[in-house]
Protein backbone atom coordinates (compact mmCIF):
# COMPACT_ATOMS: atom_id res chain seq x y z
CA UNK A 1 0.00 0.00 0.00
CA UNK A 2 0.90 3.52 -0.61
CA UNK A 3 2.30 5.94 2.15
CA UNK A 4 0.41 8.39 1.39
CA UNK A 5 -3.23 6.43 0.93
CA UNK A 6 -2.43 5.04 3.97
CA UNK A 7 -2.18 8.61 5.86
CA UNK A 8 -5.61 9.19 3.75
CA UNK A 9 -7.58 6.35 5.43
CA UNK A 10 -5.63 6.70 8.72
CA UNK A 11 -7.27 10.48 8.71
CA UNK A 12 -10.45 9.26 7.73
CA UNK A 13 -10.79 6.67 10.17
CA UNK A 14 -8.28 7.67 13.04
CA UNK A 15 -11.51 9.49 15.18
CA UNK A 16 -13.85 6.68 14.64
CA UNK A 17 -11.46 3.94 15.85
CA UNK A 18 -10.37 5.58 18.71
CA UNK A 19 -13.82 6.36 19.80
CA UNK A 20 -14.78 2.64 19.50
CA UNK A 21 -11.87 1.59 21.43
CA UNK A 22 -12.44 4.24 24.23
CA UNK A 23 -16.30 3.04 24.68
CA UNK A 24 -14.53 -0.45 24.91
CA UNK A 25 -11.88 0.13 27.13
CA UNK A 26 -12.34 2.89 28.80
CA UNK A 27 -9.22 4.39 29.50
CA UNK A 28 -7.22 6.60 27.03
CA UNK A 29 -4.03 4.28 27.06
CA UNK A 30 -5.43 1.13 26.35
CA UNK A 31 -7.52 2.87 23.40
CA UNK A 32 -3.77 4.33 21.94
CA UNK A 33 -2.30 1.21 21.94
CA UNK A 34 -5.37 -0.32 20.49
CA UNK A 35 -5.75 2.20 17.76
CA UNK A 36 -2.23 1.67 16.76
CA UNK A 37 -2.41 -1.82 16.50
CA UNK A 38 -5.59 -1.64 14.31
CA UNK A 39 -4.31 0.79 12.14
CA UNK A 40 -0.95 -1.42 11.26
CA UNK A 41 -3.19 -4.45 10.82
CA UNK A 42 -4.98 -2.53 8.14
CA UNK A 43 -1.85 -1.68 6.56
CA UNK A 44 -0.55 -5.14 6.68
CA UNK A 45 -4.15 -6.73 5.61
CA UNK A 46 -5.33 -4.20 2.93
CA UNK A 47 -4.71 -6.75 0.25
CA UNK A 48 -7.68 -8.59 1.57
CA UNK A 49 -9.61 -6.44 1.82
CA UNK A 50 -12.87 -7.07 -0.61
CA UNK A 51 -15.01 -3.95 -1.63
CA UNK A 52 -18.02 -6.22 -2.87
CA UNK A 53 -18.08 -7.46 1.02
CA UNK A 54 -18.44 -4.45 2.82
CA UNK A 55 -17.58 -0.74 2.75
CA UNK A 56 -14.02 0.30 4.32
CA UNK A 57 -15.47 1.93 7.29
CA UNK A 58 -17.08 -1.56 7.93
CA UNK A 59 -14.06 -3.26 7.31
CA UNK A 60 -12.18 -1.12 9.61
CA UNK A 61 -14.91 -0.87 12.29
CA UNK A 62 -14.62 -5.26 12.51
CA UNK A 63 -11.36 -4.98 12.88
CA UNK A 64 -11.00 -2.32 15.64
CA UNK A 65 -13.86 -4.16 17.45
CA UNK A 66 -12.23 -7.38 17.26
CA UNK A 67 -9.46 -6.14 18.59
CA UNK A 68 -10.80 -4.30 21.67
CA UNK A 69 -12.59 -7.62 22.58
CA UNK A 70 -9.43 -9.55 21.85
CA UNK A 71 -7.44 -7.24 24.58
CA UNK A 72 -11.01 -7.22 27.08
CA UNK A 73 -10.71 -11.39 26.65
CA UNK A 74 -6.79 -10.86 27.60
CA UNK A 75 -7.42 -8.59 30.32
CA UNK A 76 -9.95 -10.52 31.67
CA UNK A 77 -8.09 -14.00 31.85
CA UNK A 78 -5.11 -11.96 33.04
CA UNK A 79 -7.10 -11.08 36.28
CA UNK A 80 -8.40 -14.54 36.60
CA UNK A 81 -5.28 -15.89 36.97
CA UNK A 82 -3.99 -13.37 38.70
CA UNK A 83 -4.04 -14.54 41.82
CA UNK A 84 -2.04 -17.73 40.64
CA UNK A 85 0.60 -16.02 39.08
CA UNK A 86 0.98 -13.29 42.16
CA UNK A 87 2.19 -16.82 44.30
CA UNK A 88 4.91 -17.28 41.85
CA UNK A 89 6.25 -13.68 40.64
CA UNK A 90 5.96 -12.15 44.27
CA UNK A 91 7.38 -8.97 42.74
CA UNK A 92 4.33 -8.05 40.75
CA UNK A 93 3.38 -4.95 42.16
CA UNK A 94 -0.23 -5.17 39.66
CA UNK A 95 -3.72 -4.80 41.62
CA UNK A 96 -6.04 -7.77 41.06
CA UNK A 97 -9.35 -6.18 40.92
CA UNK A 98 -12.28 -6.60 39.33
CA UNK A 99 -14.01 -2.80 38.92
CA UNK A 100 -12.89 -1.08 36.28
CA UNK A 101 -10.93 2.34 36.60
CA UNK A 102 -12.86 4.46 33.96
CA UNK A 103 -10.56 7.17 31.91
CA UNK A 104 -12.70 8.27 29.07
CA UNK A 105 -12.71 12.16 28.47
CA UNK A 106 -16.23 11.42 26.26
CA UNK A 107 -17.76 11.41 29.48
CA UNK A 108 -16.51 14.75 30.93
CA UNK A 109 -20.41 16.32 31.18
CA UNK A 110 -23.08 17.40 33.82
CA UNK A 111 -23.98 13.75 34.53
CA UNK A 112 -20.62 12.58 34.62
CA UNK A 113 -20.77 10.12 37.43
CA UNK A 114 -24.13 8.48 35.91
CA UNK A 115 -22.50 8.07 32.62
CA UNK A 116 -19.67 6.82 34.54
CA UNK A 117 -21.82 4.25 36.56
CA UNK A 118 -23.88 2.98 33.14
CA UNK A 119 -20.32 2.83 31.31
CA UNK A 120 -19.60 0.26 33.84
CA UNK A 121 -22.33 -1.71 33.78
CA UNK A 122 -22.19 -1.68 29.93
CA UNK A 123 -18.79 -2.79 30.15
CA UNK A 124 -19.82 -6.10 32.10
CA UNK A 125 -22.69 -7.19 29.16
CA UNK A 126 -21.90 -10.20 27.18
CA UNK A 127 -19.64 -9.20 24.20
CA UNK A 128 -22.47 -8.62 20.95
CA UNK A 129 -25.23 -7.27 23.43
CA UNK A 130 -21.85 -4.81 24.20
CA UNK A 131 -21.29 -4.12 20.43
CA UNK A 132 -24.68 -3.57 19.25
CA UNK A 133 -25.18 -0.98 22.31
CA UNK A 134 -21.79 0.74 21.95
CA UNK A 135 -22.62 1.39 18.38
CA UNK A 136 -26.79 1.80 18.25
CA UNK A 137 -26.31 4.02 21.52
CA UNK A 138 -23.05 5.83 21.75
CA UNK A 139 -22.02 5.74 17.96
CA UNK A 140 -25.70 6.57 16.92
CA UNK A 141 -25.32 4.03 14.08
CA UNK A 142 -28.43 2.12 12.54
CA UNK A 143 -29.33 -1.45 13.42
CA UNK A 144 -28.93 -2.07 9.79
CA UNK A 145 -25.61 -0.79 9.96
CA UNK A 146 -24.99 -2.66 13.24
CA UNK A 147 -25.89 -5.70 11.57
CA UNK A 148 -23.77 -5.35 8.47
CA UNK A 149 -20.84 -4.46 10.68
CA UNK A 150 -21.84 -7.78 13.34
CA UNK A 151 -22.16 -10.03 10.07
CA UNK A 152 -25.71 -10.95 11.38
CA UNK A 153 -29.21 -10.03 10.34
CA UNK A 154 -31.30 -7.04 11.79
CA UNK A 155 -33.51 -9.17 13.75
CA UNK A 156 -30.84 -10.77 15.90
CA UNK A 157 -29.60 -6.80 16.67
CA UNK A 158 -33.16 -6.34 18.11
CA UNK A 159 -32.56 -9.24 20.36
CA UNK A 160 -29.32 -8.40 21.34
CA UNK A 161 -30.52 -5.23 21.88
CA UNK A 162 -33.23 -6.38 24.15
CA UNK A 163 -31.55 -8.62 26.10
CA UNK A 164 -29.19 -5.73 26.88
CA UNK A 165 -31.53 -3.15 27.91
CA UNK A 166 -33.28 -5.85 30.37
CA UNK A 167 -29.95 -6.41 31.95
CA UNK A 168 -29.15 -3.12 32.44
CA UNK A 169 -32.35 -2.18 33.77
CA UNK A 170 -31.79 -5.45 36.20
CA UNK A 171 -28.36 -3.86 37.41
CA UNK A 172 -29.14 -0.24 37.73
CA UNK A 173 -32.30 -2.06 40.19
CA UNK A 174 -30.27 -3.78 42.18
CA UNK A 175 -27.36 -1.25 42.53
CA UNK A 176 -30.03 1.59 43.59
CA UNK A 177 -29.76 3.43 39.82
CA UNK A 178 -27.79 6.55 39.26
CA UNK B 1 -37.61 3.22 35.35
CA UNK B 2 -37.56 3.89 31.39
CA UNK B 3 -34.29 2.09 30.10
CA UNK B 4 -34.61 4.12 26.59
CA UNK B 5 -34.34 7.29 28.52
CA UNK B 6 -31.62 6.13 30.51
CA UNK B 7 -29.89 4.64 27.46
CA UNK B 8 -29.91 8.26 26.12
CA UNK B 9 -27.92 9.50 28.33
CA UNK B 10 -25.18 7.62 26.40
CA UNK B 11 -25.81 10.31 23.66
CA UNK B 12 -24.32 12.51 25.76
CA UNK B 13 -20.69 11.60 25.36
CA UNK B 14 -18.44 13.66 23.49
CA UNK B 15 -16.54 12.45 20.25
CA UNK B 16 -13.02 12.56 20.96
CA UNK B 17 -9.65 13.56 18.91
CA UNK B 18 -7.04 10.81 18.12
CA UNK B 19 -4.15 12.54 19.69
CA UNK B 20 -1.48 13.47 16.97
CA UNK B 21 1.14 11.61 18.18
CA UNK B 22 -0.68 8.03 17.01
CA UNK B 23 0.12 8.32 13.32
CA UNK B 24 4.32 8.95 14.07
CA UNK B 25 3.48 5.25 16.52
CA UNK B 26 2.12 3.54 13.52
CA UNK B 27 4.64 4.50 10.88
CA UNK B 28 7.46 3.62 13.94
CA UNK B 29 5.92 0.18 14.28
CA UNK B 30 5.64 -0.58 10.59
CA UNK B 31 9.23 0.79 10.42
CA UNK B 32 10.12 -1.81 13.21
CA UNK B 33 8.05 -4.80 11.48
CA UNK B 34 9.83 -4.29 8.12
CA UNK B 35 13.48 -4.75 9.62
CA UNK B 36 12.57 -7.67 11.89
CA UNK B 37 11.05 -9.56 8.87
CA UNK B 38 13.34 -11.90 7.43
CA UNK B 39 14.14 -11.90 4.24
CA UNK B 40 12.42 -14.21 1.38
CA UNK B 41 15.89 -15.87 0.96
CA UNK B 42 16.21 -17.00 4.36
CA UNK B 43 12.52 -18.43 4.48
CA UNK B 44 13.07 -20.55 1.68
CA UNK B 45 16.71 -21.59 3.10
CA UNK B 46 14.51 -22.34 6.30
CA UNK B 47 11.60 -24.22 4.67
CA UNK B 48 13.99 -26.62 2.52
CA UNK B 49 16.48 -27.61 5.37
CA UNK B 50 13.03 -28.49 7.31
CA UNK B 51 11.97 -30.82 4.16
CA UNK B 52 15.02 -32.60 4.26
CA UNK B 53 15.47 -33.01 8.00
CA UNK B 54 11.92 -34.19 8.06
CA UNK B 55 12.70 -36.56 4.64
CA UNK B 56 15.39 -37.95 6.01
CA UNK B 57 13.43 -38.71 9.56
CA UNK B 58 10.84 -40.64 7.40
CA UNK B 59 13.44 -42.36 5.35
CA UNK B 60 15.02 -43.85 8.65
CA UNK B 61 11.75 -45.08 9.85
CA UNK B 62 10.72 -46.87 6.81
CA UNK B 63 14.32 -48.69 6.98
CA UNK B 64 13.69 -49.12 10.36
CA UNK B 65 10.29 -50.83 9.66
CA UNK B 66 11.64 -53.03 7.22
CA UNK B 67 14.33 -55.08 8.92
CA UNK B 68 13.65 -58.43 10.02
CA UNK B 69 14.44 -58.77 13.36
CA UNK B 70 15.13 -62.40 13.66
CA UNK B 71 17.58 -62.43 10.51
CA UNK B 72 19.17 -59.49 12.47
CA UNK B 73 19.24 -61.74 15.29
CA UNK B 74 20.96 -64.76 13.97
CA UNK B 75 23.86 -62.47 12.27
CA UNK B 76 24.29 -61.14 15.51
CA UNK B 77 24.61 -64.52 17.39
CA UNK B 78 27.32 -65.54 14.59
CA UNK B 79 29.54 -62.98 15.49
CA UNK B 80 29.22 -63.73 18.63
CA UNK B 81 30.01 -67.24 18.41
CA UNK B 82 33.04 -66.50 16.22
CA UNK B 83 34.39 -64.24 18.44
CA UNK B 84 33.91 -66.45 21.43
CA UNK B 85 32.05 -63.74 23.63
CA UNK B 86 30.22 -64.54 26.28
CA UNK B 87 26.13 -64.16 26.16
CA UNK B 88 25.97 -64.05 29.95
CA UNK B 89 25.81 -60.68 31.83
CA UNK B 90 27.70 -62.75 35.04
CA UNK B 91 30.77 -61.43 35.89
CA UNK B 92 31.50 -64.56 38.47
CA UNK B 93 31.72 -68.11 37.55
CA UNK B 94 30.14 -69.01 40.71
Amino acid sequence: MQEAHFETIYSEHKNLVYNICLHYVLNTEDAQDITQEVFVKVYQRYQQYDARTASLKTWICRIAINHCLDFLKAKKSKKRYGFLSSLFHTDSIEPVSNAVTINHPGTETEQKEALKHLLQIIYTLPENQKTAVILTRIEDRSQKEVAEIMNTSLKAVESLLQRAKQTIQKKLTETGGF
Amino acid sequence: MDINKTLDLLKQIKKTEAPPFLLTRIRQQLQNLQHTEAPVRWKWAFATSLIIILAINISMLINAANVNPVAENAEAQNIVNSLNLSTQNDFYNE
